[in-house]
């Protein structure tokens, strides 16, 4: 297929569905939820005025789709979709290697937080951008995601120390 | 930032979760995109098509309500404007009957 339209979309897709399934899992979604969200905010994308956008505010735009959905597939499950509550992740996302998980210390954070620290720090969005995603103000994001980056890193440091122990 | 452990703790993660992201199949979705957009014309469409029938219809209740004399003689034009605003408004339906038709139609064979 040489249609432009499906050319920008593949390329679009194929540079960001694995960013955004990421993203949806370390907030909360299983895998197969994560997937599904993860198209169904591909699909919103394009039907969207974003998909003629330049690709950083298209990429936050669709990064807000996958919140969105992720939020409303809480409540639709009947939950208080509660970003301040810790959230312990589904095990099939836990990775034994992985430094979040060998002390619980991603456990430990708030959703909210492990969604800062990630668009933050993985996705390197900028503080407006987070801002829009989360629907939160520029200074709350500030604030939050300093005292995100202070609460992890005391968990990895106690992890870290309970290593050296043993 | 390089040496930022936090930034690198998560850039570990997000690099083992890499290997357990489902593999992107853009044609597939693409086709999901075409139906929905389909969807979409084809709803504002059939606003208008039933726009024009119903203003039609309202002109033709008042011309029979001001002279019933002329009642038979608009009948042909109702109905030619019906059918008509059928096919007008309504292409991507008509389209996509045809296409499935001509799907079935190859499977038979």
């Amino acid at each position: 297929m040489s249609d432009p339209a499906f050319l920008r979309f593949a390329n679009f897709y194929s540079d960001h569905s694995s960013g955004l399934w990421r993203y949806l899992v370390r907030i909360g979604a299983d895998r197969t939820l994560a997937e599904d969200l993860g198209q169904e905010a591909f699909l919103r994308w394009s039907l969207s005025q974003a998909a003629s956008w330049e690709d950083e505010k298209a990429r936050a735009y669709l990064f807000t789709i996958g919140t969105r959905l992720l939020t409303d597939w809480w409540r639709h499950q009947r939950c208080h979709a509660d970003w301040e509550a810790t959230y312990e992740p589904p095990p099939a996302t836990e990775i034994a290697d992985s430094p979040l998980f060998r002390s619980q210390a991603w456990a430990n954070l708030t959703r909210r937080h492990q969604q800062l620290l990630w668009l933050a720090y993985v996705e390197e969005f900028s503080h407006a951008e987070i801002a829009s995603i989360c629907g939160v103000s520029m200074a709350s994001v500030r604030v939050l995601l300093s005292r995100a980056r202070a609460l992890l890193a005391k968990y990895l440091k106690t992890d870290n120390e309970e290593t050296a122990h043993e | 930032m390089n040496d930022d452990p936090i930034a690198a703790a998560l850039r570990r993660d997000a690099e083992l979760l890499l290997d357990l992201a489902p593999a992107p199949d853009a044609a597939a979705l693409w086709h999901k995109v075409r139906r929905a957009r389909s969807k979409r014309i084809q709803r504002v469409m059939d606003i208008c098509g039933w726009s024009l029938r119903a203003t039609v219809a309202i002109a033709f209740g008042g011309v029979a309500l001001s002279a019933p004399e002329a009642l038979p003689a608009l009948i042909v034009p109702l109905a030619l404007v019906g059918w008509l605003s059928t096919g007008i408004c309504t292409p991507l339906l008509h389209s996509e009957r045809s296409a499935n038709v001509s799907l079935r139609a190859g499977s038979a064979s």
